[in-house]
């Protein structure tokens, strides 16, 4: 009877020392205690319960400089002797503005590194921490720790490396809208955790709002703004969910996987723009003479927003002339018969666009003329045309059929 | 309480029942129960309901040696704030065992058992995976993860089992169990590999008052064998014997995290009835 006064009397102490209202406190992500915390917590906010059978995922911590190299090692050519192929589609993106020809070879890589502190790869089924040597914000941290274990929870139950993407590239980014997005609602959602306040009295909509603001400022200040278009995603996939998730609850949140939008400006608008990304008035063009078809795509609303910021007066004005957007098609040409030996980088570039046809068109079109040249830009009916070419138009290039109806 | 009553009470709460002691040797045929198990989890904007029914059979094939089967499943339905709601039912994985037992000395009754579990826990893949996942956990949640491999989807278990049990005291019983599984990926045999390996053991105590039957039970479930990676959870049960039949009450409360209410623990609880008879 002793003894089972005394185990009694231990467990009710085991059980009793605890504080029932205790959650998550902002702690140091290194640690494997910090890291199982944020885990369990991730898993409450989505309303799931601790999965015995689901390990943690495996965690690393490196710092910024292993990242550079490892990346790095990731873009280096093939040690074969052959010289490496040329990237069409960087050209094609500095012919439109996207990417500042005078960049360093490393921008790529420099942006990621700056701008990344932690990631999630479904290729391993790991996250990896970036120490950028500075003195850890321990709330900062578990937000992000709590972001990339949504990724990897995401990855188990809809398969990341299969959602992902998308038939264009306006499609691939309303997907990774809605990845990036949940992940940053609850990520905040741990973060009020953390903190202790309450759900119900957090701006949901401010944040959001201040967070697209942020990354429309980024985009339009960067002198490679190509770098910094995927920074969208974020809000974008957060303002969509959020609202769902007030009132529905996880469920609703995953309902909208279920149905995600055709176009990022169906995102913005919470569904309100026609679910089928418009027929435009052409087929695919064929390649002028000595040319052949290098790639191409429909861009969306993120890439053109970031065009237009090179010549729009500031991030508003480009954005609201992004809205504007009813469908594109980018296409972009190399020479034709040319191998990585040969290859001099002749690229083209044809971008046709809709608009709808109010003041936005014409404030869209005199930005175009006046950046681009009169001999770039195209006006049919509410469609733009852009034709840049790398090296100087090829021969046939004004009688060159460029559109072929459908 | 007529037995027309009592069986009626049992049809509406299902039959289950968890091994009788071996104490009070069962003639040749068959013990079977039902158990109801229910839980509520609150998430920031919505609320989940679970209700778990778990089915058991016991049937006397020799003298000592009996043959189990267990199965459960769970039905999970979530409310948003809006009203809106999703209801999912997630079967558990049916477990089969060999049970022998014996009576080495007087009020002493001892069990060995091996068995294995099918998977049929299925979860599929999409949008509601998630859901199914917690679905099966939140079944094992509210009893204190007691018997987890049953919940596991996609995976098969070995388990071996032993319990002693005795009446220290008069008006008293003691019942010591203890399991030792392994689980495997149910699949191809290219992935087949094992998981986890797992420790349960238990100590119930319980009065014998006529029929009335209180009883605490104390249970330590630890994966893997690591330290850190365990839930212990304690449910204090109410039973009693009717003629033919014995019902039982009982609440689980899981104590330390992963599931419990100390420190960053989910607090998940449950409660739930049960009925056994003999035919």
């Amino acid at each position: 009877m002793a003894r089972a006064s005394i185990l009694a009397a231990a467990l009710l102490a085991a059980s009793g020392c605890g504080d029932p209202d205790a959650g998550l406190s902002a702690c140091d992500i290194r640690t494997a205690s910090c890291q199982y915390d944020v885990f369990l917590a991730v898993q409450r906010v989505r309303g799931h319960l601790w999965d015995p059978w689901t390990d943690t995922p495996p965690m690393r911590t490196i710092t910024a400089e292993q990242y550079r190299q490892e990346l790095l090692a990731a873009r280096a050519p093939e040690d074969d002797g052959s010289e490496p192929e040329f990237d069409h589609f960087e050209a094609a993106l500095e012919l439109l503005g996207l990417l500042d020809p005078e960049r360093a070879p490393s921008a790529a890589v420099e942006a990621r590194v700056s701008g990344i502190a932690a990631y999630y790869a479904p290729r391993d089924r790991a996250i990896t921490i970036l120490d950028h040597g500075e003195p850890g914000d321990l709330e900062r941290g578990t937000a992000l720790l709590a972001h990339e274990l949504v990724h990897a929870a995401q990855d188990r139950e809809l398969g990341l490396a299969l959602f992902s993407p998308g038939r264009t590239r306006d499609e691939s980014y309303v997907r990774q809208s809605f990845i990036e997005g949940e992940a940053r609602l609850f990520e905040a959602l741990v973060t009020l955790e953390a903190r202790g306040q309450d759900i119900g009295e957090t701006d949901w909509k401010g944040y959001g709002d201040a967070m697209l603001q942020g990354s429309l400022q980024a985009i339009y200040d960067a002198e490679s703004p190509y770098y910094q278009l995927f920074t969208m995603v974020y809000p974008l996939g957060y303002r969509y969910l959020v609202s769902r998730y007030l009132t529905g609850g996880y469920s609703s949140v995953r309902d909208a996987f279920e149905a995600p939008t055709r176009t990022v400006l169906g995102l913005f608008e919470g569904g309100a723009v026609e679910a089928q990304p418009p027929v435009l008035a052409c087929i695919s063009p064929e390649p002028p003479a000595g040319y052949v078809r290098a790639g191409g795509t429909a861009f969306g609303l993120i890439p053109l927003y970031g065009v237009l910021t090179r010549f729009a007066p500031d991030a508003d004005t480009a954005f609201r002339w992004a809205r504007a957007w009813r469908g594109d098609r980018f296409t972009f040409y190399s020479e034709a018969d040319a191998d990585a030996d040969t290859d001099d980088g002749r690229t083209l570039v044809v971008w046709q666009l809709r608009f709808v046809e109010d003041g936005r068109f014409q404030e869209i079109l005199a930005g175009m003329l006046a950046w681009y040249g009169g001999s770039a830009v195209s006006v049919e009916g509410d469609e733009i045309y852009l034709r840049l070419a790398s090296h100087g138009p090829p021969a046939d290039w004004d009688g060159w059929q460029r559109c072929h109806p459908p | 309480m007529g037995a027309a009553t009592c069986w009626a009470l049992c049809a509406l709460t299902g039959l289950l029942c968890y091994p009788r002691a071996a104490h009070a040797a069962p003639p040749l045929g068959l013990d079977a129960g039902v158990e109801l198990a229910a839980g509520r989890l609150e998430a920031p904007r919505d609320t989940q309901w679970l209700l778990s029914p778990r089915l058991w059979a016991s049937y006397r094939l020799w003298h000592d040696l009996h043959l189990d089967l267990q199965w459960g499943a769970a039905m999970l339905r979530t409310t948003g704030e809006d009203g809106s709601s999703v209801t999912l039912g997630v079967p558990g994985n049916p477990w089969l065992r060999g049970r022998y037992v014996f009576a080495p000395a007087d009020g002493v009754a001892v069990e060995a058992s091996l068995g294995a579990t099918a998977p049929a826990a299925f979860i599929g893949n999409g949008a509601r995976t998630g859901q199914r996942r917690s679905a099966l956990a939140f079944a094992s949640g509210v009893r204190g993860m007691r018997d987890a491999w049953i919940w596991a989807p996609g995976q098969t278990a070995i388990v071996a089992g032993a319990a002693v049990q005795n009446a220290p005291l008069r008006h008293m019983s003691l019942r010591l169990e203890g399991d030792l599984a392994t689980t495997f990926n149910a699949g191809s045999s290219a992935t087949r590999r094992i998981t986890h390996l797992l420790g349960q053991v238990a100590i119930e105590v319980g009065g014998l008052l006529g029929r009335w039957k209180p009883a605490l039970r104390v249970q330590t479930i630890v994966f893997d064998l690591q330290q850190d990676y365990a839930q212990t959870s304690l449910s204090p049960r109410l039973r009693v014997a009717l003629p033919s039949v014995t019902l039982e009450t009982f609440v689980t409360w899981n104590v330390d995290a992963p599931l419990g209410t100390a420190g960053t623990g989910l607090d998940v609880w449950g409660l739930g009835v049960a009925g056994e008879g003999r035919f």
